[in-house]
């Protein structure tokens, strides 16, 4: 228990370098071919821009929050992990609800990672294997390497990694030190929704609150 | 040893108590939370209580103790962990981690200075965790239903039977200093006094992030501890399909 929860927290604290990446659902015109090395090379590529926006040095942070922010929604597929973080609430929403909620978790998306990603600036990440679930769902394992501080127990991450509209390959979750961040947050609103009545305008609200609070945080 | 006899039975208690679950959602069933209600009061509880005592005093050792002075006190706890970890390795059959372990204990014992200093990873021995309710898991024994545990946290009846287990297998259990025997107490509050002030900023990140703290921690603690079950090894055939 005691490890359980030291592990727990390890991981929670790593998960500001991951709270964002959930939300890389990074599209990049790859092709329909689905082999573990082209996928592979497709998450080293897309998480080396990534990285190359939060280690520049030359952006203020603004700047560098904006080009994020470009970053993600021009390559993310939000929607579909929005949808996903609903669980079966999904399925009863209205449209016009839905799309405000999708608007709200962008928003709360964008929020998160800008506030919590910077932690990690400095960072790089190096792919080291993959394994296939179908030709269209992949999990590409790696690991987060400190510069300033190499380890002998390195923080492990993993992308999965699936076919998207028209062929392209979408990050749909990732994971660090076992935890899937779109799982746990899907588990974190549906509980909400539990205690809400399964109202998806009040998950909305509160989400739009915490966009509030991580942004008054973060100036 | 009363207390750990009462330790003991709270955890029969919570296997009872989860064999009176009753109605209970999908997703709750999902979660294997039959006892949300409860583990809820609990949960608001010891959130409250943690605001209250136990952050401020993580934020002040934190603020009064120099990083070094706070580095080596976690240090010397992790080595001293290091005798539950080697005896859950064996438990396990995990030889060649036992190894490691005991080539750690040894190497931060007395190159480290009575476990002080961390110098094993250095030389190619990095620090694991095993525990034994990860020895029950491996040995096949379900987890049962979640559990907040009032100032302990997120748990199980399995890993709460593990934690009493450790308990017995810590040979500082059996410490004393003269006619007392406070000695496993001062540990255990260091623990715990590490442990809150090396997450301080974590725990509120996830608070503030959260719509629903309660079932967020819970899904970070099974997803957590499924991962130091399966020793961070990857599993991907029961992933949701999105």
């Amino acid at each position: 228990m005691r490890n359980g929860a030291k592990s727990l927290a390890q991981q929670t604290m790593k998960s500001g370098l991951l709270a964002a990446a959930v939300f890389l659902g990074l599209a990049a015109g790859t092709g329909a071919t689905f082999a573990s090395p082209a996928t592979e090379k497709y998450a080293q590529e897309t998480i080396d821009r990534g990285y190359v926006i939060l280690n520049n040095d030359a952006l203020s942070r603004p700047q560098r929050a904006e080009q994020f922010r470009e970053f993600m929604l021009g390559t993310t597929d939000i929607r579909r992990i929005a949808i996903f973080t609903l669980g079966q609430y999904a399925n009863s929403t209205s449209p016009a609800d839905m799309e405000d909620f999708v608007k709200a978790f962008t928003d709360y998306a964008t929020a998160v990672y800008e506030t919590r990603l910077g932690k990690y600036k400095g960072q790089t990440l190096k792919v080291t294997g993959s394994n296939n679930r179908a030709a269209d769902d992949s999990v590409v394992n790696a690991i987060v390497v400190n510069p300033t501080a190499p380890s002998a127990n390195p923080i492990r991450a993993a992308f999965r990694i699936r076919a998207g509209a028209g062929g392209k390959s979408i990050i749909t979750d990732m994971q660090v030190e076992g935890v899937w961040l779109a799982i746990n947050q899907r588990s974190d609103f549906i509980g909400f929704l539990q205690q809400n009545r399964g109202s998806v305008p009040a998950l909305a609200t509160n989400l739009r609150q915490q966009v509030i609070t991580l942004r008054g945080g973060a100036n | 040893m009363l207390r750990n006899f009462g330790l003991l039975g709270a955890v029969l208690l919570g296997l009872a108590l989860s064999g009176c679950a009753t109605a209970q959602s999908p997703e709750a069933a999902a979660e294997n939370d039959p006892l949300e209600g409860v583990n809820r009061a609990s949960f608001h509880v010891s959130v409250a209580l943690d605001k209250a005592a136990a952050r401020p005093v993580a934020v002040a050792y934190r603020g009064v103790v120099p990083r070094q002075i706070r580095g080596g006190v976690r240090n010397v706890l992790n080595n001293l962990g290091s005798i539950r970890t080697f005896a859950n390795d064996i438990l396990q059959g995990e030889a060649t981690r036992a190894g490691t372990t005991l080539v750690r204990f040894v190497v931060n014992s007395t190159i480290g200075f009575g476990g002080l200093f961390e110098v094993a990873e250095d030389y190619g021995y990095p620090r694991h965790f095993e525990d034994f309710g990860q020895t029950l898991a491996v040995w096949g024994i379900g987890e049962g239903p979640y559990l907040f545990v009032p100032l302990l946290g997120p748990s199980t009846p399995r890993d709460l039977t593990g934690s009493v287990v450790d308990f017995f297998f810590d040979p500082f259990t059996y410490v004393q200093w003269g006619d007392e025997s406070y000695v496993p107490y001062v540990r255990t509050g260091l623990v715990y006094l590490e442990l809150r002030s090396s997450n301080i900023q974590t725990l509120d990140d996830i608070e503030a992030s959260s719509a629903d703290f309660y079932t967020s921690l819970r899904g970070l603690y099974r997803q957590a501890r499924n991962n130091e079950i399966r020793n961070g090894a990857q599993e991907i055939d029961d992933l949701p399909n999105f």
